[in-house]
């Protein structure tokens, strides 16, 4: 094991530092960082511990739902944490210049590849301690589980973490040494792409037709579980632990170690496969990732993006260049726009299972308050996906400029025209997102015009909002050090851009909320005090979302413009 | 920096001498305007540099130390950028472009992605973003860091050459021999003050050391 006390050290040393690094810090950030971290771990607490009663108070089928959810959560997790794990690993292994000089070391490959492992886990394990330990403090308190249960979730903890990022390991492993860089991996991903399209229209063909034979309620009760069988085929990990978890609940120990030695045992074996793999092909992927790189030409004047300067006749050169080559920068950079995709997936998902709601929602006789309901919980997560591509992507934007930054300090242009190409450029993305969300998932509710134009004008109205927030916040903290944009969002500023966006979020939906359900559903005001109200939430609405939008742009602009290169 | 006094003649190759940490990029800087002076004015062409900010940016091309470029565009996209940047009309502006690129024989690279260039390479783009737009003066830092010696010789020429056609040169360099060889005068700088001033005999005379220059810089930036 030659050079692992020497990294271990150096690793003690770096979170030695970054202990007293956040000792200096202002104690008015830390304490709002760190009160924001508690709020959100005992709000994820609360609302899955809501979520789980109200499951389990459904009579009859109550206590089976919940661990239907056991086992779709761990379903979910497990899944999520090995994909992500996928992209951390790679740019762990691969794409470090860490890596880089460690291997002018003389240190051995596999000590390298172990480190580079156990740092990729911590990456990804934040996920499981925000939302896998609440979910099963959350399960332990509504089914009353005996204590020893809750001493037990730091054991679940570990590999839990550990399996996804094993997995994801052994396929960036020999994904890098087996076709990376094999000129035929284009048509290796595009199989890939094509079982999977060919997978889901068989499934569309020949299985969905046949639930849809049944009647509604049936259907409703064999699609949901159908669904879920998925998540219960006996060689996919996230069901041991599922079960494990469902067991232990019960006090029946047996049972519940025997899911849970079955998952570590994997999580052992996955190991030791990722170091014997390290060990044959780790060094010589390394090497093939470095060198042998055909690299491609970008001629100018071909292809869409270099052509849109005569789409964009009407704005201002400077503009138009600024927008070409931040479009550019931004497809040329997969770590970018892979995030974007998975977005742009879990989007499709959401829309395409709006069509899975029971017919009998659509029914003009069918409570109005179901409709309100469902629409207002459309408009909210529309909202919420809003918020998190906003502060995701459009916080970093300023960042991303980074260590080029001189080159616009130079250039005879004022950073108002910088921050307001950013704006207008982010702001056109993000309204066609909102429409396009709010548009096909209106229509896929048939929900009645007057409220489709109502929701959509409200996410128009929050699209400009987050937008001036995101873009002036990420002005006002840029980080220009930092070009990774997941590390530039997990500062101070994207932490305070994320808080005010769901705050906001929560007012315009909530403020337009109260007024409808009060009138439509509760018949509680008159007709004459409903226009009334909604004509006040209108104009506190526009007032706030300048507020909301203008400000930081405004401050963004100064702290900029004050700032030394 | 600390009450430095430095008056640059247009046309004049003035070079910057002084051992790490002295404040010679701080100079630079501070006349591009990358940074502020706590105190004290900067004129460039007669225009304080904080009140006419963007016709001095206009006049002037900062090359630095390290070429930070936008390492997902090309060079030649960079160069086309940068063009845009300063309005330049768009067909002289891509002929001169493809002359530049000849010139530092980037032509064959120039649609290749920059992060895919050596350090050297990188900073020829820069050096030739630098004079695309055909700047009145050139602040440039460490010019010669990762050049090779052909393409050392030819920054060389062509500053040289853009300072006897009226382009104000103002570098920093560590390389003795090299502010010797090319500026018409050259400042040393220690702890932020300006300890010695003129052209190489000027500043030997004042020195009274009329050894080799090292020597005399040496001298000059040695600590009390």
């Amino acid at each position: 094991m030659e050079g692992l006390s020497g990294i271990a050290r150096a690793q003690l040393r770096i979170i030695k530092n970054n202990i007293a690094g956040i000792k200096n810090q202002p104690i008015i950030k830390t304490s709002f960082i760190s009160l924001f971290i508690v709020l959100f771990w005992v709000g994820a607490l609360a609302l899955m511990y809501k979520g789980l009663w109200f499951f389990n108070r459904f009579p009859i089928i109550g206590p089976a739902l919940v661990d239907e959810a056991i086992y779709l959560f761990f379903a979910a997790l497990f899944i999520m944490l090995t994909l992500s794990s996928i992209i951390v690993c790679y740019v762990t292994y691969y794409n470090s210049p860490e890596v880089d000089y460690l291997f002018s070391k003389p240190v051995h490959d596999t000590v390298i590849f172990m480190y580079r492992f156990f740092q990729s886990v911590l990456y990804s394990s934040w996920a499981f301690l925000f939302l896998g330990v609440p979910f099963l403090l959350a399960y332990g308190l509504v089914k009353h589980v005996p204590s020893w249960f809750y001493l037990f979730i730091p054991f679940y903890f570990i590999p839990f973490i550990l399996l996804p990022a094993a997995l994801a390991s052994i396929t960036v492993l020999l994904f890098v040494k087996f076709i990376a860089h094999r000129r035929n991996k284009h048509i290796l991903i595009a199989v890939s792409t094509m079982i999977v399209i060919v997978s889901y229209a068989y499934y569309m063909m020949y299985i969905r037709p046949e639930l849809f034979a049944k009647s509604e309620i049936d259907y409703f009760l064999n699609d949901l579980l159908h669904h879920l069988s998925i998540f219960k085929y006996p060689l996919f990990p996230g069901y041991w632990m599922a079960k494990s978890v469902i067991h232990s609940g019960m006090n029946d120990i047996g049972n519940g170690l025997f899911y849970f030695m079955s998952f570590s045992l994997t999580t052992v074996v996955s190991i030791q496969i990722n170091w014997f793999l390290a060990e044959k092909t780790f060094y010589s992927s390394w090497l093939s990732s470095r060198g042998g790189r055909v690299k491609k030409n970008f001629p100018m004047h071909r292809g869409i993006v270099n052509n849109l300067s005569k789409l964009l006749f009407f704005l201002p050169r400077f503009t138009t260049a600024m927008v070409i080559k931040d479009i550019k920068v931004f497809l040329r950079d997969p770590g970018q726009w892979f995030q974007f995709l998975i977005y742009f997936a879990i989007l499709a998902i959401y829309i395409l299972n709006l069509r899975n709601l029971p017919s009998s929602l659509n029914n003009a006789s069918y409570d109005t308050y179901w409709k309100f309901i469902i629409t207002f919980l459309n408009l909210s997560a529309t909202a919420l996906v809003l918020a998190g591509l906003t502060v995701r992507f459009l916080f970093p934007l300023m960042s991303l400029e980074g260590n080029k930054i001189w080159i616009l300090g130079l250039a005879p242009i004022t950073f108002r025209h910088i921050l307001f190409e950013k704006f207008i450029t982010s702001f056109v993305g993000i309204l066609f997102i909102s429409a396009l969300l709010m548009i096909s998932t209106n229509i896929m509710l048939r929900t009645k015009l007057s409220l489709m134009l109502i929701s959509c004008g409200l996410a128009v109205m929050i699209s400009l909002g987050l937008v001036g927030l995101s873009v002036g916040l990420g002005s006002i903290y840029p980080n220009f050090k930092e070009d990774n944009s997941a590390k530039i969002v997990s500062g101070f500023g994207g932490t305070l851009n994320f808080i005010i966006a769901l705050f906001y979020v929560i007012f315009t939906i909530a403020s337009f909320a109260i007024p409808l359900f009060s009138y439509e559903v509760h018949h509680s005001i008159t007709e004459r005090t409903f226009y009334h109200m909604i004509a006040i939430c209108g104009v506190m609405n526009i007032i706030v979302t300048m507020v909301i939008g203008i400000i930081p742009m405004i401050l963004g602009y100064k702290q900029l413009e004050s700032m030394e290169f | 920096m600390d009450k430095l006094d430095l008056t640059i003649s247009q046309g004049e190759f003035f070079s910057i001498l002084g051992p790490n940490g002295a404040g010679k990029t701080t100079t630079l800087k501070l006349v591009a305007g990358l940074l502020k002076p706590s105190a004290g004015t900067i004129s460039v062409n007669g225009y304080d540099i904080n009140k006419h900010t963007m016709h001095v940016k206009k006049l002037i091309s900062f090359i630095p130390d390290v070429p930070f470029v936008y390492e997902k565009l090309s060079g030649r996209e960079f160069l086309y950028f940068i063009g845009e940047l300063y309005k330049k009309n768009r067909k002289q502006c891509e002929s001169e472009a493809e002359r530049l690129l000849e010139l530092f024989h980037m032509e064959d690279y120039g649609d290749q992605l920059m992060e895919s260039y050596s350090h050297g390479m990188k900073q020829k783009v820069v050096i030739c973003s630098a004079l695309l737009h055909d700047p009145r003066i050139i602040l440039i830092d460490e010019p010669m860091v990762g050049l090779d010696p052909k393409s050392i010789r030819l920054v060389k020429d062509i500053l040289r050459e853009r300072a006897d056609h009226g382009t104000t040169i103002f570098m920093s360099t560590h390389t003795l021999n090299l502010a010797e060889e090319i500026s018409d005068r050259i400042g040393i700088i220690h702890n932020g003050h300006l300890v010695g001033l003129g052209t190489v005999d000027e500043i030997k005379r004042a020195a009274q050391d009329t050894g080799k220059f090292e020597d005399v810089f040496l001298k000059l930036t040695a600590e009390a």
